[in-house]
């Protein structure tokens, strides 16, 4: 199928506009799928704090495929575009269809990573996929779950936060009781729903953590899978780090302050005690590293320098 | 100017998969081309033994809460029935007119814990309503010493589903075939009752003639009307 294929003549190389323009179809194809899903996205499950991870992760994901781009190219150099691709890329492509026509959010949004595996794979082969495989494993992480999974799994993750919630500030004095994932503060009824503590921030949390694993690059064993692992207490701590602050920011100022802060800061606070958090135990994880006498590990490269 | 052949080819693909996805999409909703669902008018106030207490409480929900139930249901129907023997009995409807993944049912095995019932036990059972026996849930719940045993069925279009998977491929069944997106419903009775056994007859007997008052045409609408067929998988255990 790639024997015959015209692959642009050294004088195109050369023309940057020539080589926008042989892009411009696959540029024009992905704008054609995806622009309408993105717009859906923006106004519906990405507008509400569940999935305010949702860009994030779309532009975290794009950096990454754009910074492994040179060693993409450098990997799919001399190596053989692979024909496997063509399937994948039609599978994709059935997935979109009937993930948008039927409203599935999973096969629609999905679609996508498989749709770029098999453009990669037709383009520039195995090795270059291999060399961008983070990027399109990270972009996992910005698909909408089927609400079903959301509610069963989420549940008892909101009854344990709100659990944890309620005693400690109850430990600290204040006037707070609970039902279920209903938190009563004072006069005030908090509803620790979708919006909190749910398998969505859990997830978020533990995209947050990978990234930080994979630009941190640490060569330690002990320290990469020890932080993969407390990624989980991480969210859990962070998700009642939020939903305490949201308790007494409607108990000292009133519900509308309440209301407002749930959607504009309350994930900010979520990820950024997230992030201290994540941060806070890699050095303790280095630590006790340094304590059982191993060599230390060069510097965080991005996020801790 | 060149522009690879493989390159317009993938162009080509990916413009074709839109091209599909727009094919495959429903025409609009199902609600749309029948009879509007007025929830209040279609059960009627009174049936066989039982009538509607005109003097209950308004149950209070929080504004959160009732944002939530705001966005995912079109009408909400909930009434309090009392049997002739004064037998009390809860009954909430909850129509959807767009059953998508952003717009759900929400199923009572989720929205009971989470209001701080401890659900002590779900099962599926065969439920005998007027003319037909359904698929249907139990649980068993308390909330202190409030132990309420529940009944649920949801219909999605005119079909009982077993919710979950079950309950998306109805949906595509829907929006493939007759390209349309359909709406769901979900029936739950309760009542306040420690001994469920008797919670969950009484609850059945009351289904069974609330669906047999409602006007035959649209009683598929609230009882779906496939019949025995997946009941053959399901061992009766009813009490």
């Amino acid at each position: 199928m790639n024997t015959n294929d015209p692959f642009l003549s050294a004088g195109d190389r050369a023309n940057p506009v020539q080589r926008w323009l042989a892009w411009l179809p696959i540029l024009a194809g992905l704008c054609v799928l995806y622009v309408p899903t993105l717009a859906d996205l923006f106004t519906g499950p990405w507008a509400r704090d569940e999935q305010m991870h949702g860009p994030i992760v779309l532009g975290i994901s794009l950096w990454l495929l754009y910074r492994n781009w040179g060693a993409m190219e450098a990997a799919a150099e001399g190596r053989q575009p692979s024909a496997w691709g063509w399937p994948l890329v039609a599978l994709a492509l059935l997935f979109y269809a009937l993930g948008r026509s039927q409203g599935v959010g999973v096969f629609e949004v999905g679609s996508v990573i498989w749709l770029l595996a098999g453009l990669i794979v037709v383009l520039r082969g195995w090795s270059a996929l291999k060399a961008q495989w983070f990027a399109l494993f990270f972009m996992g992480f910005m698909v909408p779950l089927p609400p079903q999974v959301v509610d069963v799994v989420t549940m008892p993750m909101k009854m344990a936060v709100s659990y944890v919630a309620e005693h400690v500030l109850y430990a600290f004095g204040y006037p707070i009781g609970r039902n279920g994932v209903v938190l009563q503060i004072g006069q005030y009824m908090l509803l620790v729903a979708d919006a909190c503590a749910g398998l969505q921030t859990l997830l978020t949390l533990e995209a947050l953590g990978l990234l930080y694993l994979n630009l941190v690059r640490r060569d330690s064993l002990f320290r990469n899978v020890g932080l993969a692992l407390l990624i989980v207490p991480i969210s859990f701590t962070a998700n009642v780090i939020r939903v305490m602050a949201l308790s007494l920011i409607t108990y000292h100022f009133g519900n509308e302050a309440g209301q407002g802060f749930l959607h504009g800061f309350a994930g900010m606070v979520l990820f950024l005690s997230a992030l201290i958090l994540i941060i806070g135990f890699d050095n303790l994880l280095q630590f006790v590293e340094r304590l059982r006498g191993q060599p230390p590990a060069p510097p965080p490269a991005v996020l801790g320098a | 100017m060149t522009i690879p052949r493989r390159h317009l080819l993938l162009g080509g693909l990916m413009a074709g998969g839109a091209a599909l996805a727009q094919a495959l999409r429903p025409e609009g909703s199902l609600a749309d081309v029948r009879a509007p669902i007025d929830l209040k008018a279609m059960v009627p106030p009174r049936f066989a033994d039982w009538r509607e207490l005109g003097d209950v409480p308004v149950q209070i929900v929080d504004p959160e809460l009732q944002r939530t139930i705001d966005a995912i249901y079109t009408q909400v129907l909930t009434r309090t029935y009392a049997h002739a023997d004064g037998y009390r009995i809860m009954l909430s409807i909850a129509y959807g007119k767009a059953q998508t993944d952003n717009l759900q049912l929400h199923l009572p095995e989720v929205c009971y814990p989470a209001q701080g019932f401890k659900l002590e036990h779900i099962e599926t059972f065969p439920l005998a309503l007027a003319d037909q026996t359904i698929t249907a849930r139990r649980m068993r719940t308390h909330l202190g010493q409030r132990f309420e045993p529940v009944t649920y069925w949801t219909v999605v279009g005119d079909h009982i589903t077993a919710g979950g998977f079950d309950k998306k491929l109805t949906e595509m069944r829907y929006g493939l075939l007759e390209r349309r997106i359909p709406d769901g419903m979900l029936v739950r009775v309760s009542s306040i009752d420690r001994d469920h056994r008797r919670g969950h007859a009484v609850q059945a007997a009351f289904a069974a003639a609330m669906v047999a008052a409602i006007d035959p045409a649209l009683r598929g609408r609230f009882a779906g009307l496939d019949t025995a067929t997946r009941l053959a998988l399901h061992p009766t255990n009813a009490p």
